[in-house]
Protein backbone atom coordinates (compact mmCIF):
# COMPACT_ATOMS: atom_id res chain seq x y z
CA UNK A 1 0.00 0.00 0.00
CA UNK A 2 1.50 3.34 -0.86
CA UNK A 3 1.75 5.94 1.82
CA UNK A 4 -0.48 8.45 0.14
CA UNK A 5 -3.41 6.11 0.37
CA UNK A 6 -2.54 5.14 3.84
CA UNK A 7 -2.89 8.63 5.16
CA UNK A 8 -5.94 9.61 3.25
CA UNK A 9 -8.46 11.38 5.52
CA UNK A 10 -11.94 10.11 6.10
CA UNK A 11 -14.30 12.15 3.94
CA UNK A 12 -16.45 12.79 7.00
CA UNK A 13 -13.68 14.31 8.98
CA UNK A 14 -14.51 17.99 9.01
CA UNK A 15 -12.58 20.98 10.16
CA UNK A 16 -14.18 23.95 11.80
CA UNK A 17 -13.10 27.09 13.55
CA UNK A 18 -14.45 27.18 17.04
CA UNK A 19 -14.39 29.84 19.70
CA UNK A 20 -14.12 29.58 23.40
CA UNK A 21 -13.83 31.77 26.40
CA UNK A 22 -10.33 31.81 27.79
CA UNK A 23 -11.51 33.18 31.09
CA UNK A 24 -14.20 30.61 31.66
CA UNK A 25 -12.89 27.64 33.67
CA UNK A 26 -14.46 25.09 31.35
CA UNK A 27 -13.08 25.14 27.87
CA UNK A 28 -16.32 24.81 26.02
CA UNK A 29 -16.03 24.95 22.28
CA UNK A 30 -18.59 26.69 20.15
CA UNK A 31 -18.51 26.44 16.41
CA UNK A 32 -18.07 29.88 14.99
CA UNK A 33 -20.78 29.69 12.40
CA UNK A 34 -23.37 28.72 14.96
CA UNK A 35 -23.12 31.88 16.98
CA UNK A 36 -25.02 34.96 16.03
CA UNK A 37 -22.41 37.50 16.40
CA UNK A 38 -24.65 40.42 17.32
CA UNK A 39 -26.50 38.47 19.92
CA UNK A 40 -23.43 37.26 21.65
CA UNK A 41 -21.81 39.70 23.94
CA UNK A 42 -18.34 38.25 23.41
CA UNK A 43 -18.29 39.62 19.87
CA UNK A 44 -19.11 43.22 20.53
CA UNK A 45 -18.49 45.93 22.98
CA UNK A 46 -21.01 44.66 25.44
CA UNK A 47 -18.43 42.10 26.52
CA UNK A 48 -17.73 44.60 29.26
CA UNK A 49 -21.02 43.72 30.87
CA UNK A 50 -20.10 40.05 31.02
CA UNK A 51 -19.68 38.88 34.63
CA UNK A 52 -16.86 36.57 33.66
CA UNK A 53 -15.07 39.39 31.96
CA UNK A 54 -15.55 41.68 34.91
CA UNK A 55 -14.17 39.07 37.25
CA UNK A 56 -11.04 38.34 35.26
CA UNK A 57 -10.18 41.48 33.39
CA UNK A 58 -7.17 43.44 34.61
CA UNK A 59 -8.01 46.92 35.75
CA UNK A 60 -6.20 48.77 33.05
CA UNK A 61 -7.71 47.27 30.00
CA UNK A 62 -8.00 49.15 26.76
CA UNK A 63 -11.30 48.91 25.05
CA UNK A 64 -11.52 46.37 22.21
CA UNK A 65 -14.17 45.59 19.65
CA UNK A 66 -14.45 42.01 20.77
CA UNK A 67 -13.69 40.48 24.11
CA UNK A 68 -10.07 40.04 24.98
CA UNK A 69 -10.78 36.55 26.35
CA UNK A 70 -12.28 35.24 23.19
CA UNK A 71 -10.09 32.43 21.85
CA UNK A 72 -10.34 30.61 18.55
CA UNK A 73 -8.96 27.29 17.52
CA UNK A 74 -9.18 24.95 14.54
CA UNK A 75 -10.99 21.83 15.47
CA UNK A 76 -11.82 18.58 13.80
CA UNK A 77 -15.01 16.66 14.23
CA UNK A 78 -16.78 13.70 12.75
CA UNK A 79 -19.72 14.72 10.64
CA UNK A 80 -21.38 11.36 11.19
CA UNK A 81 -20.97 10.72 14.85
CA UNK A 82 -24.21 11.44 16.72
CA UNK A 83 -22.38 13.49 19.31
CA UNK A 84 -20.41 16.32 17.83
CA UNK A 85 -17.16 16.27 19.66
CA UNK A 86 -14.65 18.84 18.71
CA UNK A 87 -11.03 17.95 19.07
CA UNK A 88 -8.06 20.13 18.30
CA UNK A 89 -6.55 19.52 14.88
CA UNK A 90 -3.25 18.31 16.22
CA UNK A 91 -4.65 15.65 18.53
CA UNK A 92 -6.84 13.95 15.97
CA UNK A 93 -4.10 13.95 13.42
CA UNK A 94 -2.07 11.85 15.78
CA UNK A 95 -4.03 8.74 16.51
CA UNK A 96 -7.31 8.24 14.88
CA UNK A 97 -8.79 6.19 12.12
CA UNK A 98 -10.23 9.43 10.79
CA UNK A 99 -6.94 10.57 9.38
CA UNK A 100 -5.74 7.31 7.92
CA UNK A 101 -7.23 4.77 5.60
CA UNK A 102 -8.45 2.86 8.64
CA UNK A 103 -11.52 5.08 8.48
CA UNK A 104 -13.02 2.49 6.17
CA UNK A 105 -13.34 0.23 9.17
CA UNK A 106 -14.89 2.90 11.34
CA UNK A 107 -18.37 2.11 12.57
CA UNK A 108 -19.85 5.47 11.69
CA UNK A 109 -18.30 5.46 8.28
CA UNK A 110 -19.52 1.98 7.52
CA UNK A 111 -23.02 2.59 8.77
CA UNK A 112 -23.26 5.71 6.71
CA UNK A 113 -21.92 4.06 3.59
CA UNK A 114 -24.42 1.29 3.93
CA UNK A 115 -27.37 3.48 4.69
CA UNK A 116 -26.45 5.92 1.98
CA UNK A 117 -26.39 3.58 -0.98
CA UNK A 118 -28.91 1.20 -2.44
CA UNK A 119 -26.48 -1.65 -2.17
CA UNK A 120 -24.61 -3.39 0.54
CA UNK A 121 -22.07 -6.14 0.74
CA UNK A 122 -22.65 -9.44 2.45
CA UNK A 123 -19.43 -11.40 2.86
CA UNK A 124 -18.07 -9.53 -0.12
CA UNK A 125 -21.10 -10.03 -2.37
CA UNK A 126 -23.22 -7.11 -3.48
CA UNK A 127 -26.91 -7.03 -2.67
CA UNK A 128 -29.42 -4.45 -3.73
CA UNK A 129 -31.66 -3.36 -0.91
CA UNK A 130 -34.84 -3.01 -2.86
CA UNK A 131 -34.58 -6.43 -4.49
CA UNK A 132 -36.25 -9.68 -3.51
CA UNK A 133 -34.09 -12.78 -3.75
CA UNK A 134 -35.06 -16.30 -4.81
CA UNK A 135 -33.14 -19.28 -3.53
CA UNK A 136 -31.83 -19.93 -7.05
CA UNK A 137 -30.15 -16.50 -7.04
CA UNK A 138 -32.62 -14.68 -9.20
CA UNK A 139 -33.51 -11.22 -8.02
CA UNK A 140 -36.86 -9.53 -8.46
CA UNK A 141 -37.46 -5.81 -8.47
CA UNK A 142 -40.67 -3.91 -9.00
CA UNK A 143 -40.84 -2.28 -12.40
CA UNK A 144 -43.22 0.12 -14.05
CA UNK A 145 -46.00 -2.33 -14.72
CA UNK A 146 -44.80 -5.54 -13.16
CA UNK A 147 -41.47 -7.00 -12.13
CA UNK A 148 -37.96 -7.15 -13.44
CA UNK A 149 -35.89 -10.28 -12.98
CA UNK A 150 -32.14 -10.83 -13.05
CA UNK A 151 -29.34 -12.86 -11.51
CA UNK A 152 -27.71 -11.76 -8.29
CA UNK A 153 -24.04 -11.05 -7.78
CA UNK A 154 -23.37 -14.28 -5.95
CA UNK A 155 -25.11 -16.26 -8.69
CA UNK A 156 -23.03 -14.76 -11.47
CA UNK A 157 -19.88 -15.33 -9.45
CA UNK A 158 -20.67 -19.03 -9.05
CA UNK A 159 -21.42 -19.44 -12.74
CA UNK A 160 -18.33 -17.61 -13.92
CA UNK A 161 -18.27 -16.00 -17.36
CA UNK A 162 -21.66 -16.47 -18.98
CA UNK A 163 -21.30 -17.41 -22.62
CA UNK A 164 -24.85 -17.80 -23.84
CA UNK A 165 -28.24 -16.79 -22.57
CA UNK A 166 -31.55 -18.20 -23.76
CA UNK A 167 -34.38 -16.02 -22.58
CA UNK A 168 -38.04 -16.95 -22.74
CA UNK A 169 -39.95 -15.38 -25.60
CA UNK A 170 -42.29 -12.53 -25.07
CA UNK A 171 -45.40 -14.41 -24.06
CA UNK A 172 -49.14 -13.95 -24.10
CA UNK A 173 -51.59 -13.70 -21.26
CA UNK A 174 -53.55 -16.76 -22.16
CA UNK A 175 -50.63 -19.17 -22.20
CA UNK A 176 -49.39 -19.44 -18.69
CA UNK A 177 -46.32 -21.59 -18.76
CA UNK A 178 -43.54 -22.25 -16.40
CA UNK A 179 -40.89 -19.84 -17.57
CA UNK A 180 -37.17 -20.15 -17.18
CA UNK A 181 -33.83 -18.92 -18.45
CA UNK A 182 -30.99 -21.11 -19.71
CA UNK A 183 -27.41 -19.98 -19.22
CA UNK A 184 -24.35 -21.59 -20.75
CA UNK A 185 -20.99 -21.27 -19.04
CA UNK A 186 -17.62 -22.97 -19.44
CA UNK A 187 -18.51 -25.16 -16.51
CA UNK A 188 -21.92 -26.29 -17.63
CA UNK A 189 -25.46 -25.26 -18.28
CA UNK A 190 -27.63 -23.65 -15.64
CA UNK A 191 -31.40 -23.53 -15.90
CA UNK A 192 -33.17 -21.12 -13.60
CA UNK A 193 -36.92 -21.32 -13.13
CA UNK A 194 -38.66 -18.05 -12.58
CA UNK A 195 -40.46 -18.01 -9.29
CA UNK A 196 -43.80 -16.84 -10.65
CA UNK A 197 -45.85 -17.34 -13.76
CA UNK A 198 -46.94 -14.43 -15.83
CA UNK A 199 -46.82 -12.49 -19.00
CA UNK A 200 -43.36 -11.71 -20.33
CA UNK A 201 -43.66 -8.22 -21.67
CA UNK A 202 -40.02 -7.45 -22.23
CA UNK A 203 -36.71 -9.29 -22.60
CA UNK A 204 -33.21 -7.89 -22.48
CA UNK A 205 -31.88 -8.48 -25.97
CA UNK A 206 -28.50 -7.06 -25.07
CA UNK A 207 -27.99 -9.92 -22.64
CA UNK A 208 -28.95 -12.62 -25.13
CA UNK A 209 -26.13 -11.53 -27.38
CA UNK A 210 -23.67 -10.76 -24.61
CA UNK A 211 -23.95 -12.85 -21.45
CA UNK A 212 -21.02 -11.19 -19.73
CA UNK A 213 -23.28 -8.21 -19.13
CA UNK A 214 -24.69 -10.31 -16.33
CA UNK A 215 -21.22 -10.78 -14.88
CA UNK A 216 -20.39 -7.13 -15.20
CA UNK A 217 -23.58 -5.50 -13.99
CA UNK A 218 -25.89 -8.12 -12.52
CA UNK A 219 -28.41 -5.65 -11.08
CA UNK A 220 -28.27 -3.16 -13.91
CA UNK A 221 -27.57 -3.80 -17.58
CA UNK A 222 -27.54 -7.53 -16.93
CA UNK A 223 -31.28 -7.80 -16.20
CA UNK A 224 -33.12 -10.63 -17.94
CA UNK A 225 -36.83 -10.07 -18.39
CA UNK A 226 -39.71 -7.91 -17.36
CA UNK A 227 -42.96 -9.65 -16.64
CA UNK A 228 -46.41 -9.19 -15.19
CA UNK A 229 -47.01 -11.92 -12.64
CA UNK A 230 -50.43 -13.54 -12.87
CA UNK A 231 -51.13 -13.20 -9.24
CA UNK A 232 -49.63 -9.78 -8.73
CA UNK A 233 -46.78 -8.66 -6.53
CA UNK A 234 -48.43 -10.14 -3.46
CA UNK A 235 -47.49 -13.58 -4.75
CA UNK A 236 -43.87 -12.57 -4.41
CA UNK A 237 -44.17 -10.91 -1.03
CA UNK A 238 -46.02 -13.90 0.36
CA UNK A 239 -43.73 -16.51 -1.12
CA UNK A 240 -41.75 -18.08 1.70
CA UNK A 241 -38.80 -19.01 -0.46
CA UNK A 242 -38.31 -15.46 -1.68
CA UNK A 243 -36.25 -13.37 0.69
CA UNK A 244 -36.19 -9.68 1.36
CA UNK A 245 -34.30 -7.33 3.67
CA UNK A 246 -32.75 -8.88 6.75
CA UNK A 247 -33.92 -12.34 5.73
CA UNK A 248 -32.22 -11.97 2.37
CA UNK A 249 -29.02 -10.89 4.08
CA UNK A 250 -29.06 -13.88 6.41
CA UNK A 251 -29.74 -16.19 3.51
CA UNK A 252 -26.88 -14.83 1.41
CA UNK A 253 -24.57 -15.04 4.37
CA UNK A 254 -25.38 -18.74 4.63
CA UNK A 255 -24.68 -19.19 0.94
CA UNK A 256 -21.33 -17.45 1.33
CA UNK A 257 -20.42 -19.68 4.26
CA UNK A 258 -21.38 -22.70 2.22
CA UNK A 259 -19.04 -21.50 -0.50
CA UNK A 260 -16.29 -20.85 1.96
CA UNK A 261 -16.56 -24.26 3.50
CA UNK A 262 -16.73 -25.95 0.14
CA UNK A 263 -13.50 -24.37 -0.99
CA UNK A 264 -11.81 -24.85 2.34
CA UNK A 265 -12.56 -28.54 2.25
CA UNK A 266 -11.30 -28.68 -1.34
CA UNK A 267 -7.98 -27.43 -0.08
CA UNK A 268 -7.76 -29.45 3.12
CA UNK A 269 -9.33 -29.26 6.50
CA UNK A 270 -8.10 -25.99 7.88
CA UNK A 271 -10.03 -23.04 9.20
CA UNK A 272 -9.02 -19.53 8.42
CA UNK A 273 -9.94 -16.19 9.88
CA UNK A 274 -9.79 -13.13 7.80
CA UNK A 275 -11.18 -10.87 5.16
CA UNK A 276 -13.80 -11.29 2.53
CA UNK A 277 -14.11 -13.82 -0.24
CA UNK A 278 -11.58 -12.92 -2.88
CA UNK A 279 -13.15 -12.21 -6.25
CA UNK A 280 -10.18 -13.33 -8.32
CA UNK A 281 -10.69 -16.77 -6.87
CA UNK A 282 -12.22 -18.63 -9.79
CA UNK A 283 -9.42 -17.86 -12.21
CA UNK A 284 -6.55 -18.10 -9.82
CA UNK A 285 -7.53 -21.33 -8.26
CA UNK A 286 -8.81 -23.18 -11.28
CA UNK A 287 -11.56 -24.01 -8.88
CA UNK A 288 -13.82 -26.79 -10.02
CA UNK A 289 -16.57 -24.62 -11.40
CA UNK A 290 -18.80 -27.51 -12.33
CA UNK A 291 -18.90 -28.59 -8.69
CA UNK A 292 -19.73 -25.08 -7.59
CA UNK A 293 -22.58 -24.89 -10.08
CA UNK A 294 -23.89 -28.23 -8.94
CA UNK A 295 -23.75 -27.16 -5.36
CA UNK A 296 -25.67 -23.91 -5.77
CA UNK A 297 -27.94 -24.56 -8.72
CA UNK A 298 -29.36 -28.02 -8.31
CA UNK B 1 3.41 -32.81 25.62
CA UNK B 2 4.14 -29.22 24.85
CA UNK B 3 2.43 -26.34 23.14
CA UNK B 4 5.06 -24.55 21.10
CA UNK B 5 5.00 -20.92 20.10
CA UNK B 6 7.34 -20.65 17.16
CA UNK B 7 8.49 -17.18 16.16
CA UNK B 8 10.63 -15.76 13.43
CA UNK B 9 13.86 -14.22 14.70
CA UNK B 10 12.66 -10.69 14.03
CA UNK B 11 9.45 -11.15 16.01
CA UNK B 12 11.24 -12.84 18.85
CA UNK B 13 13.18 -9.67 19.39
CA UNK B 14 10.14 -7.41 19.29
CA UNK B 15 7.47 -9.34 21.12
CA UNK B 16 6.95 -9.87 24.82
CA UNK B 17 7.17 -13.62 24.53
CA UNK B 18 7.05 -14.30 28.28
CA UNK B 19 3.79 -12.42 28.63
CA UNK B 20 2.30 -14.26 25.70
CA UNK B 21 3.29 -17.60 27.19
CA UNK B 22 1.82 -16.70 30.55
CA UNK B 23 -1.48 -15.64 29.08
CA UNK B 24 -1.85 -19.02 27.39
CA UNK B 25 -0.96 -21.36 30.23
CA UNK B 26 -4.13 -20.73 32.19
CA UNK B 27 -6.54 -21.65 29.40
CA UNK B 28 -4.71 -24.55 27.85
CA UNK B 29 -3.15 -26.29 30.83
CA UNK B 30 -0.09 -27.61 29.02
CA UNK B 31 3.44 -26.28 29.25
CA UNK B 32 4.09 -23.51 26.71
CA UNK B 33 7.55 -23.15 25.15
CA UNK B 34 8.92 -20.84 22.58
CA UNK B 35 10.84 -22.03 19.58
CA UNK B 36 12.61 -20.54 16.57
CA UNK B 37 10.71 -20.62 13.35
CA UNK B 38 13.38 -20.80 10.69
CA UNK B 39 11.37 -20.17 7.55
CA UNK B 40 12.34 -18.26 4.47
CA UNK B 41 9.37 -16.18 3.42
CA UNK B 42 10.35 -15.95 -0.26
CA UNK B 43 9.18 -19.45 -0.98
CA UNK B 44 5.66 -18.60 0.22
CA UNK B 45 5.33 -15.31 -1.57
CA UNK B 46 2.67 -14.99 -4.23
CA UNK B 47 3.50 -12.35 -6.80
CA UNK B 48 -0.07 -11.83 -7.93
CA UNK B 49 -1.51 -11.43 -4.49
CA UNK B 50 1.59 -9.74 -3.06
CA UNK B 51 0.97 -11.71 0.09
CA UNK B 52 2.21 -14.93 1.62
CA UNK B 53 0.36 -18.18 1.26
CA UNK B 54 -0.88 -19.20 4.65
CA UNK B 55 -1.58 -22.88 4.02
CA UNK B 56 1.93 -23.53 2.66
CA UNK B 57 3.41 -21.93 5.73
CA UNK B 58 1.15 -24.13 7.82
CA UNK B 59 2.60 -27.19 6.09
CA UNK B 60 6.11 -25.93 6.68
CA UNK B 61 5.35 -25.50 10.36
CA UNK B 62 4.00 -29.02 10.48
CA UNK B 63 7.31 -30.25 9.08
CA UNK B 64 9.17 -28.52 11.87
CA UNK B 65 7.35 -29.87 14.91
CA UNK B 66 9.52 -31.51 17.56
CA UNK B 67 8.71 -35.04 18.73
CA UNK B 68 6.87 -33.96 21.89
CA UNK B 69 4.62 -31.42 20.19
CA UNK B 70 1.01 -31.33 21.25
CA UNK B 71 0.26 -28.15 19.31
CA UNK B 72 2.43 -25.60 17.59
CA UNK B 73 1.52 -22.05 16.59
CA UNK B 74 3.80 -20.25 14.19
CA UNK B 75 3.84 -16.47 14.43
CA UNK B 76 4.97 -14.58 11.37
CA UNK B 77 5.20 -10.92 10.46
CA UNK B 78 4.03 -11.23 6.85
CA UNK B 79 0.58 -10.57 5.47
CA UNK B 80 -1.07 -13.92 4.85
CA UNK B 81 -3.74 -15.03 2.43
CA UNK B 82 -5.55 -18.12 1.32
CA UNK B 83 -6.87 -18.20 -2.21
CA UNK B 84 -10.49 -17.67 -1.26
CA UNK B 85 -10.00 -14.75 1.12
CA UNK B 86 -8.60 -11.29 0.67
CA UNK B 87 -6.35 -11.90 3.67
CA UNK B 88 -6.20 -13.99 6.82
CA UNK B 89 -5.24 -13.16 10.38
CA UNK B 90 -4.49 -16.82 10.92
CA UNK B 91 -5.23 -20.35 9.90
CA UNK B 92 -5.35 -23.62 11.79
CA UNK B 93 -5.77 -27.31 11.27
CA UNK B 94 -9.12 -28.11 12.77
CA UNK B 95 -8.52 -30.68 15.47
CA UNK B 96 -4.94 -30.91 14.29
CA UNK B 97 -1.48 -29.98 15.37
CA UNK B 98 -0.51 -26.67 13.90
CA UNK B 99 -1.69 -23.12 13.37
CA UNK B 100 -0.25 -19.90 12.05
CA UNK B 101 -0.92 -16.29 13.05
CA UNK B 102 0.20 -13.17 11.25
CA UNK B 103 1.04 -9.98 13.10
CA UNK B 104 0.91 -7.89 9.91
CA UNK B 105 -2.66 -6.66 10.25
CA UNK B 106 -2.60 -6.61 14.01
CA UNK B 107 -0.18 -3.70 13.96
CA UNK B 108 -1.58 -0.19 14.19
CA UNK B 109 1.05 0.80 11.67
CA UNK B 110 -0.73 -1.23 9.03
CA UNK B 111 -3.65 1.18 9.29
CA UNK B 112 -1.45 4.22 9.20
CA UNK B 113 -1.58 4.71 12.96
CA UNK B 114 1.23 5.05 15.46
CA UNK B 115 2.50 1.77 16.84
CA UNK B 116 0.82 0.51 19.97
CA UNK B 117 2.70 -2.38 21.45
CA UNK B 118 0.17 -3.16 24.12
CA UNK B 119 -2.69 -3.29 21.65
CA UNK B 120 -0.62 -5.46 19.33
CA UNK B 121 -0.14 -7.95 22.13
CA UNK B 122 -3.78 -7.99 23.10
CA UNK B 123 -4.72 -8.70 19.52
CA UNK B 124 -2.01 -11.28 19.10
CA UNK B 125 -2.99 -13.18 22.22
CA UNK B 126 -6.60 -13.24 21.02
CA UNK B 127 -5.56 -14.63 17.66
CA UNK B 128 -3.20 -17.22 19.14
CA UNK B 129 -5.91 -18.41 21.52
CA UNK B 130 -8.41 -18.47 18.69
CA UNK B 131 -6.23 -20.55 16.37
CA UNK B 132 -5.16 -22.85 19.20
CA UNK B 133 -8.85 -23.28 19.94
CA UNK B 134 -9.32 -24.55 16.39
CA UNK B 135 -6.50 -27.05 16.81
CA UNK B 136 -8.40 -28.38 19.83
CA UNK B 137 -11.44 -28.81 17.61
CA UNK B 138 -13.36 -25.66 18.51
CA UNK B 139 -15.42 -24.03 15.79
CA UNK B 140 -16.45 -20.42 15.43
CA UNK B 141 -18.60 -19.11 18.21
CA UNK B 142 -21.70 -16.96 17.72
CA UNK B 143 -20.93 -15.03 20.89
CA UNK B 144 -19.30 -11.86 19.57
CA UNK B 145 -17.33 -11.39 22.76
CA UNK B 146 -15.92 -14.91 22.79
CA UNK B 147 -12.38 -15.28 21.58
CA UNK B 148 -13.63 -17.97 19.18
CA UNK B 149 -15.80 -15.49 17.28
CA UNK B 150 -14.87 -15.15 13.63
CA UNK B 151 -13.10 -11.90 12.81
CA UNK B 152 -13.39 -10.46 9.33
CA UNK B 153 -11.54 -7.29 10.15
CA UNK B 154 -9.51 -5.63 12.87
CA UNK B 155 -12.59 -4.06 14.44
CA UNK B 156 -13.98 -7.55 15.00
CA UNK B 157 -10.71 -8.56 16.62
CA UNK B 158 -10.83 -5.57 18.94
CA UNK B 159 -14.45 -6.18 19.76
CA UNK B 160 -13.96 -9.66 21.12
CA UNK B 161 -12.52 -10.31 24.53
CA UNK B 162 -9.40 -12.23 25.46
CA UNK B 163 -11.52 -15.03 26.90
CA UNK B 164 -13.43 -18.07 25.83
CA UNK B 165 -17.14 -17.95 26.59
CA UNK B 166 -18.36 -20.54 29.07
CA UNK B 167 -19.57 -22.90 26.37
CA UNK B 168 -16.30 -22.81 24.45
CA UNK B 169 -14.26 -23.07 27.61
CA UNK B 170 -16.15 -26.18 28.70
CA UNK B 171 -15.64 -27.71 25.30
CA UNK B 172 -11.96 -26.86 25.36
CA UNK B 173 -11.51 -28.37 28.81
CA UNK B 174 -13.26 -31.57 27.84
CA UNK B 175 -10.93 -31.85 24.84
CA UNK B 176 -7.93 -31.23 27.06
CA UNK B 177 -9.13 -33.82 29.58
CA UNK B 178 -9.53 -36.36 26.82
CA UNK B 179 -5.99 -35.76 25.62
CA UNK B 180 -4.62 -36.03 29.14
CA UNK B 181 -6.49 -39.26 29.81
CA UNK B 182 -5.35 -40.82 26.58
CA UNK B 183 -1.74 -39.99 27.21
CA UNK B 184 -1.90 -41.35 30.76
CA UNK B 185 -2.85 -44.76 29.43
S1 LIG C 1 -17.52 38.11 26.97
FE1 LIG C 1 -15.42 37.52 27.20
S2 LIG C 1 -15.23 36.84 29.27
FE2 LIG C 1 -17.40 36.91 28.82
S3 LIG C 1 -17.86 34.84 28.12
FE3 LIG C 1 -17.41 36.02 26.30
S4 LIG C 1 -15.23 35.66 25.98
FE4 LIG C 1 -15.65 35.05 28.06
S1 LIG D 1 -15.29 8.83 13.33
FE1 LIG D 1 -15.36 7.51 11.54
S2 LIG D 1 -16.77 8.47 10.11
FE2 LIG D 1 -16.21 9.99 11.66
S3 LIG D 1 -14.49 11.09 10.76
FE3 LIG D 1 -13.65 9.46 11.99
S4 LIG D 1 -13.38 7.75 10.59
FE4 LIG D 1 -14.75 9.20 9.60
ZN1 LIG E 1 -11.36 -19.07 13.37
ZN1 LIG F 1 -17.55 -19.13 22.52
Amino acid sequence: MDDKKRFEDCPFLKEKKVVYCKAYPLKKMLPLDRLFEDENLCFNKSYRTCPIYQKHAPETMTEMSICYFLGTENMLYCDLSPVKKYVPVYSLKLLNPCSSNAYRDCRYYKEFKEADTDTEKVQGFIMEREAYYCSNHLWIKRSFDGIKIGIDDFGQFIMGPIKEVLLPEKGRWNHPKNVFVTLKTDDGVVILDFPVKGYINNVNDAVSSNGTLINLDPYGDGWLVEMVPYSGFKSIENNESIFYGEKAKAWLEQEAFKLRHFIESEIGVTVADGGEIWRGLRDALGIKGNLLIKMFFS
Amino acid sequence: MIIYIALTAELEKRLWVKEIEESLVRDFGFPIRKLDLPISPESFYDKNRRQYHSTSILKEILNNTPENTLKMVGIVPFDLFIPILTFVFGEAQLNGKVAVVSTARLEQGYYGLPQNHLLLHRRLIKEIKHELGHTFGLLHCKDRACVMALANNIIDVDKKSLNFCTACLNLLHSMIDKIKKNSAK
